[in-house]
């Protein structure tokens, strides 16, 4: 007789995995699935006096005045395209740099260059918009400085829609590189290195190493960190977009993301009700994205699924 | 071999969890207003009691900084009041860019905090709305007479909401100064040989000289993607609206109402748009203005020739750019304002205080002596600051920008009466101080006590406030043409929902003047 | 013969490689040299002329400033606890919940999976969040609402997960048959291993520690108890504020350093992990992995 395996007895197999993994599981129950219930906020015209619960119920009316407003096209648009511009393009780099830093024999350029490609990483997007702003103004500004020396025409930086998505993503290359570069390069070091001796031996030059055993043995972290970031793709980077182009309105039409939108509709006004419907929004539609992109990575890269 | 790992790795679990509840217990600390006890006994007024009072802690939370040499004075003030009133003061200053969010987090919570500064622009309506802040009226009626004796009638009657006191008024002046001033450089005007700027023209003119001589400044600088400056051209009107979002309404010179129409068709507006567009275009206005983060930043260090500065700033202005000195010009010299003398910030009462009789009788030592107003707002005489006679103060020479005591008066104390300016301020500056302290000087509005009620149209105003920047700012900085952005406006702005605000309005303000 | 046919062109890719992470590291250089030099020159000489490369004149008012009250230093000492205390607790729960959901076995870790990834995207929201740690948990004031909410972030959780995943199976099956148990492994094989992915992550827990302002926004009145971050914070825009009210008459001896001090505060932010980076370096080396396949 074969007993049917049970939950029970499928913990009791693998108990200290489990036990292992309690502590884990609590931490994310007590501080995050806890809060949770608050996300009905969303569906509720939320007063203070009556708390979460006795709050009346107004159905979709908190969504209203960003679906019903025909700005929600233009934001989402710009948050979804920026942020695929940021993920292709900074992965891009921070593989591109891994690999070549990986090549590099010099152990004290290496290890130079590497802390200070990390650098941007520690500043941050506040002091970086003093120095962009030093650098794109109009009349004193060192780029247009530099072009009027040269003959040229000075930009109009701060009046041009659309180079931003340019300047934005240049900006965001330069902030994540040297931190994807960590990240690579631990995984890099972690490949078995008769690997490499075994294809020299081969006949393999550097380019073929890189591309038939580093690259392949990258690939499950750049998809887990492609799926991790796909997730956010309906958030606008705040800290980036607030901090360096911040209330300026004449670049709105191609920088201007949902979380913005929101932040500026709903500045004075304490109604959380808002605020939570459409955070509850772009959790649902990154989290469908999450599904979908996982499903995909389970079928094609197995190690790179989330799970 | 399992078992004995297993052990091992709950030992240090253990430990871990040891060392960190030794070190946190060197950091903790129970709940600042946990371990309140309460009043056992109050007895009328603040004067002394017979039984000596339970030690009471008055909780406050408040925007800005917490000023130097902070914990002296609040020591000081203690010791005053040991054995009449026995209160402890827990004062906690938040940065002002969180402070909006964190006070309605913790009312909303329930924390315990007896006083807070909030206002209409902040959240104290809902508050009201929703009973978390109580009325001040019959706590000052018993125990806050120097309170009352200290502000002004026409300012505790103007700033009543629904009838009651629900906060503490706090200006330092009556009224606002006027809207047609604007804060130029009185150096240079004097410097082109030009007259005393009153009018538009001579202000225009003023600019041009600036632009002619002056290659390193800009004439007019602000942040415009953030506020207007310029808004009107008529030199009094109301602004229905919050969030940035208004609708524009002019005075008539006796204080009552003109018409009410949407922004796009209000002449006002339209003028100052076009005259804003011709000044951009003469290079008048920074060019990069809507980038501008800093306008006033860039007036006082000498990089533009207005902005929207005020007296208070002067002395950073003369600090540096030697011989540089503020000037108010008066674009419409012979118009008397129209006031409300609504203020702009309030002292608010939690409906959960614990002990209101001790924190208004407190508040009430305060006014009841010049002094114990001076302890608080200048700090300790002559460690950081000397009397020079009533109504005047300054600082002693050894004073550094590290050792000056700076508490922010708007948060608690502001009053008109017992509030002191500095003796090295200009003379525009005293001028203008003293112009609004005096009622005759203004008209009285007709709206006068008027309480908008925005949450009827909440969901319009957040539709509005949205695009506000893109469609009305642009034109108020002189960016876009002014026909192409006036007709822009109009449709986007009716898209989202404008029509509706004006409507509301219309009907909020017709209602109050016809009920009065 | 191919190897001098590869050296010649192997000599100009490396050049050319050289050079062009040279060109990056510069682009990544330059703004945090601006910040350095800005902080160290005159107020006067920035309002004048901006940001320089290279200052007009010198100045260490900006840093004088900041440490004149023992407030900085007193909060140094707080976030460097914060930073220990949270590191450490972080790595061990990262670590633990890494592992589990890392071994093959057990069938029901797939859906723990998803139990994280379910909190990365929903959020209840501040106000619940807030009562909950508030008002249940009251850890307002103590060091553990400065180090307990942010102790796991998924992200980096699964960055580890994944990393176990790649060592290979044979070394676990090795240790298995020799009868070890999942802890034995996870401690004495798995991490040893991991040194470098271990350092990655340690680092950046380190440094959201250090730089988080947030947590003690919400939860900290208590002076003693404010972090650096926190500190900085309040300190730039109060310098706006004392600026306002002094002496006209006063000169330059009691010049404010408003915009030099915006750069000082980032100085004193990122200069610590700037200096303590090069000594975690070394744990980016390769692995022991080839000793122990062969072993």
């Amino acid at each position: 007789m074969i007993r049917k395996p049970t939950v029970l007895s499928e913990i009791a197999r693998h108990k200290t995995v489990y036990l292992m993994a309690l502590p884990g599981v609590l931490f994310f129950f007590v501080f995050f699935y806890m809060p949770m219930p608050g996300l009905i906020i969303a569906f509720k015209n939320f007063k203070m006096s009556l708390g979460i619960w006795g709050s009346p119920w107004n159905g979709l009316d908190n969504f209203r005045f960003f679906f019903s407003s025909g700005i929600a096209l233009r934001v989402t648009r710009n948050t979804l395209s920026l942020n695929v511009l940021f993920i292709v393009s900074i992965t891009f780099f921070q593989v591109l740099l891994a690999l070549l830093l990986n090549e590099v024999r010099s152990g004290p350029y290496k290890k130079i260059t590497q802390s200070v490609l990390f650098l941007p990483y520690l500043m941050s997007w506040i002091i970086v918009s003093v120095i962009v702003n030093g650098f794109l103004g109009s009349d004193t500004g060192t780029i247009n400085q530099l072009l009027v020396y040269l003959g040229l025409e000075p930009v109009n930086w701060f009046s041009r829609a659309e180079l931003w998505p340019t300047i934005l993503v240049v900006l965001n290359v330069w902030k994540w590189t040297g931190y994807g570069v960590v990240i690579y390069l631990a995984a890099i070091t972690g490949i078995d290195g008769t690997l490499y001796e075994a294809a020299t031996v081969d006949g393999a030059n550097r380019l073929q190493r890189v591309w038939h055993i580093t690259l392949p043995l990258l690939k499950a972290t750049v998809v887990i960190l492609t799926i991790l970031s796909v997730g956010r793709i309906f958030y606008g980077d705040v800290g980036l977009i607030y901090g360096i182009i911040g209330d300026n309105a004449v670049l709105f039409s191609t920088t201007d993301v949902i979380d913005t939108y929101v932040l500026r509709a709903l500045r004075t006004s304490s109604d959380l009700g808002m605020s939570t419907a459409i955070g509850l929004w772009q959790s649902v539609m990154g989290f469908l994205l999450v599904l979908a992109s996982n499903k995909m990575a389970n079928h094609y890269e197995r190690d790179g699924a989330l799970f | 071999m399992k078992k004995k790992l297993t052990r091992m790795l709950v030992c240090l679990l253990i430990l871990v969890m040891a060392v960190s509840v030794i070190t946190g217990c060197g950091t903790t600390t129970p709940t600042s207003s946990g371990t309140t006890t309460r009043s056992t006994t109050t007895a009328g007024s603040a004067a002394t009691t017979a039984a000596p009072l339970a030690k009471y802690t008055i909780t406050a939370l408040f925007p800005g900084d917490t000023p130097v040499d902070f914990d002296e004075v609040i020591a000081k003030a203690e010791a005053e009041v040991k054995d009449s009133l026995n209160v402890a003061l827990d004062f906690q200053f938040i940065p002002w860019a969180d402070y909006g969010n964190k006070i309605m987090v913790k009312m909303i919570a329930g924390d315990s905090l007896d006083l807070h500064l909030n206002a209409p622009w902040l959240s104290m309506n809902q508050m009201i709305s929703e009973g978390l802040i109580q009325p001040w009226d019959d706590l000052l009626d018993q125990y806050g007479a120097d309170v009352l004796a200290a502000f002004p009638n026409k300012m505790i009657e103007s700033n009543k909401f629904n009838d009651n006191i629900y906060g503490i008024p706090l200006g330092n002046v009556i009224a606002a100064a006027k809207s047609s001033l604007y804060a130029i450089r009185g150096d240079l005007r004097v410097k082109y040989g030009m007259d005393p700027i009153d009018s538009y023209e001579d202000l225009e003119a003023y600019f041009k000289k600036v632009l002619e001589n002056e290659k390193s400044m800009v004439p007019a600088t602000w942040n415009a993607s953030q506020y207007t400056l310029f808004q009107s051209t008529d030199a009094n009107f109301f602004s229905f609206g919050q969030n940035n979002v208004n609708v524009l309404i002019p005075f008539n010179d006796d204080g009552t109402v003109g018409e009410i129409v949407p922004i796009y068709e209000y002449d006002g507006f339209i003028n100052i748009v076009r005259m804003m567009r011709n000044w951009y275009q003469e290079g008048i206005i920074d060019k990069d203005i809507m980038a501008q983060k800093d306008g006033k930043g860039a007036y006082l260090s000498g990089k533009a020739a207005y902005s929207n500065v005020d007296f208070v700033e002067e002395s950073q202005l003369m600090a540096n750019v030697p011989g540089a000195w503020m000037e108010k010009a008066d674009v419409s010299p012979n118009s008397k304002p129209v006031s409300d003398f609504k203020m702009w910030n309030f002292l608010c009462l939690n409906t959960k205080c614990k002990d209101t009789e001790r924190v208004t009788s407190w508040y009430n030592w305060i006014f009841a002596d010049q002094a114990h107003y001076d302890l608080l707002q200048y700090g300790i005489k002559d460690k950081h600051w000397t009397d020079t006679g009533k109504g005047t103060y300054d600082v002693p020479a050894d004073l550094t920008a590290a050792s000056a005591y700076n508490f922010p008066g708007y948060v608690l104390l502001w009053n008109p009466i017992f509030d002191r300016i500095s003796a090295k301020s200009s003379a525009g500056a005293i001028a203008e101080n003293a112009f609004c302290k005096q009622e005759s000087n203004y008209v009285q509005s007709s709206l006068t006590g008027f309480t908008p009620d925005y949450t009827v149209i909440a969901s319009e105003i957040a539709q509005v406030s949205a695009i506000w920047a893109e469609t009305i700012f642009t034109l108020y900085a002189g960016v876009v043409d002014p026909d192409v952005g006036l007709a822009q406006a109009k449709t986007r702005l009716e898209d989202a929902g404008y029509l509706k605000i004006v409507e509301a309005a219309r009907k909020q303000i017709n209602d109050y003047v016809a009920g009065r | 013969m191919m190897k001098l046919k590869n050296s010649a062109t192997a000599k100009t890719m490396t050049a050319l490689i050289y050079a062009f992470i040279g060109l990056f590291t510069v682009l990544c250089l330059a703004p945090f040299w601006l910040m350095i030099i800005g902080s160290l020159t005159k107020e006067s000489s920035i309002l004048r002329d901006g940001y320089q490369l290279w200052p007009q004149e010198w100045s260490l008012t900006a840093y004088q400033v900041l440490f004149a009250s023992e407030r900085v230093t007193r909060s140094y000492k707080v976030t460097l606890e914060v930073t220990l205390l949270g590191t450490a607790i972080s790595m061990l729960l990262t670590s633990m919940l890494a592992y589990a959901l890392a071994v093959r076995g057990p069938k029901y870790t797939r859906f723990i999976a998803l139990f994280v990834v379910f909190t990365m995207l929903f959020t209840g929201g501040l106000v619940p969040w807030y009562i909950l740690i508030t008002r249940y948990l009251r850890l307002q004031n103590t060091i553990f609402a400065l180090t307990l909410p942010y102790a796991i972030s998924p992200f980096w959780m699964f960055l580890m997960r994944n990393h176990f995943r790649s060592i290979p199976e044979s070394i676990m099956e090795s240790a298995y048959i020799d009868g070890a148990g999942d802890l034995l492994i996870l401690f004495r094989i798995m991490l040893p291993l991991s040194l470098p992915t271990l350092a990655t992550i340690g680092l950046f827990y380190a440094l959201m520690y250090w730089n988080d302002w947030y947590l003690s926004l919400m939860f900290i009145e208590r002076r003693e108890l404010f972090p650096l971050q926190f500190l900085l914070r309040s300190l730039v825009s109060n310098l706006m504020n004392v600026a306002i009210s002094l002496n006209p008459k006063m000169t330059v001896m009691t010049e404010v350093p408003a915009y030099s001090v915006r750069m000082s505060t980032a100085v004193i932010t990122i200069g610590p992990i700037v200096a303590f980076y090069p000594f975690i370096q070394k744990y980016f080396v390769k692995g022991l992995t080839v000793g122990a396949i062969k072993g």
